[in-house]
């Protein structure tokens, strides 16, 4: 069996296609190490440093405040159950979580359109294997939905807890998360299913406008917003959870540092590669440790790639400060 | 390219081999380029409980190839691996 076939609208639905409303029963369900609740929210904002703003959607931390962007994090212990516990309600649209880079069942892979889209509650149930820095993001109408900023990250950390990167791996003080994103607001006007009964609303045509870092407008703001940018002290070692989190290559230059990668997409490499700069493809994760040895302040440049001809089209920065 | 289900070896890229390195996803750069990996259908190892079977999508994650004519996304870069 193969992808689901037909039109799965109806439902109070009208106009979508392709959507396979369900929520059936967690098959084996087992009592969980740990449970994360989300809803969903379509009316969130972002504003940007020309002032603009625009529309943001994404998961809430169970009846928590709507609008954090990116969506609140899951970090887990190696070796837990998890629950995620996703409820869609009212009928207005569909949503799934895939734990990206987890590898559970079908039915637990959030795909919509392998398994079905969320209507009502469901559990994903799932074990956290190997530790390392994925990611989470909803698998309806993918191109729109995780471009509309449907997504937050997921950590996994061994069971000595964070401060170590795996068993046996190196350590670190200090963390950040960089989810880097390009966001074509021009895209963010559109209907939770658009496209999906035919026709051209250019989703396949991605123009950004803005290039950001966790959330936060790497144009100015993420310098020095402290959820981006770090400060951290000589003989302190950082670990960046570097994730390409937008659908472009991107090329993440260091500033003058030196990253040592220990491990990428949660799995240890066989050594440790030393580099100024990385190259990714949209949703590979890179866990890199720095270790400065000169204060000073460091600026961290992403360039967006055209995915075509390799352009810079974009960038957004932030800063380490090293005192 | 994103695999589903299992994490991939990443072999060779250009037909260049390659430290191996483990990965959900593996960048597949705009040159007509060519990457080799093995796909390995092992047991999903996050499924709890543990299971055999199931299909799963292998897909482009530059999300943009997953429409067909502007729209109608899951009609894309994208083929569906079977474990039987």
């Amino acid at each position: 069996m193969g992808m689901r076939n037909g039109n799965g609208g109806g439902g109070g639905m009208g106009g979508a296609c392709y959507i396979y409303p369900d929520a059936p029963a967690t098959i084996g369900e087992v009592t969980p190490d740990v449970t994360f609740n989300r809803g969903i929210y379509m009316n969130g904002s972002m504003t940007m440093d020309d002032g603009r703003t625009v529309t943001i959607w994404g998961f809430t931390d169970g009846g928590g405040m709507a609008g954090q962007f990116p969506s609140p994090a899951m970090r887990v212990t190696q070796g837990q159950v998890v629950y995620s516990v996703l409820s869609v309600n009212g009928n207005m649209w569909k949503h799934t979580i895939h734990h990206h880079g987890i590898e559970p069942s079908t039915e637990n892979d959030g795909v919509g359109h392998y398994s079905f889209d969320v209507s009502g509650t469901y559990t994903y149930q799932w074990k956290a294997a190997h530790p390392g820095t994925y990611f989470y993001h909803c698998h309806t109408n993918t191109v729109l939905h995780a471009e509309m900023g449907m997504y937050g990250a997921l950590i996994i950390d061994p069971p000595e807890g964070p401060g170590t990167l795996f068993s046996g791996g190196p350590t670190y003080d200090i963390e950040a998360i960089w989810a880097c994103d390009e966001i074509d607001s021009s895209w963010h006007t559109l209907s939770w299913y658009a496209g999906t009964c035919g026709g051209d609303v250019g989703l396949n045509d991605l123009n950004p406008d803005y290039f950001i870092i966790t959330g936060v407008d790497g144009a100015r703001s993420a310098l020095t917003d402290p959820a981006v940018a770090v400060n951290m002290n000589v003989g302190q070692k950082l670990l960046v959870h570097y994730i390409c989190a937008g659908y472009l290559p991107q090329r993440i230059n260091f500033g003058g540092l030196t990253a040592t990668v220990h491990m990428s997409d949660g799995r240890p490499f066989p050594k440790p590669v030393q580099v100024n700069e990385i190259e990714a493809c949209s949703v590979e994760r890179y866990d890199c440790i720095f270790e400065p040895t000169q204060s000073g302040v460091y600026e961290v440049t992403v360039d967006f790639l055209d995915w075509v001809n390799g352009d810079v089209i974009g960038t957004a920065r932030t800063h380490i400060t090293v005192n | 390219m994103h695999f589903h289900a299992n994490h991939v070896e990443w072999l060779t890229r250009n037909r260049v081999i390659r430290d191996v390195w483990v990965k959900d996803t593996v960048f597949l750069p705009n040159n007509i380029g060519s990457v080799d990996v093995i796909y390995p259908f092992e047991t999903p190892p996050d499924s709890w409980p543990p299971v055999s079977q199931g299909h799963y999508p292998m897909h482009c994650h530059d999300e943009m190839t997953q429409t067909a004519g502007g729209g109608l996304y899951q009609f894309g870069l994208a083929t569906t691996i079977s474990f039987e």
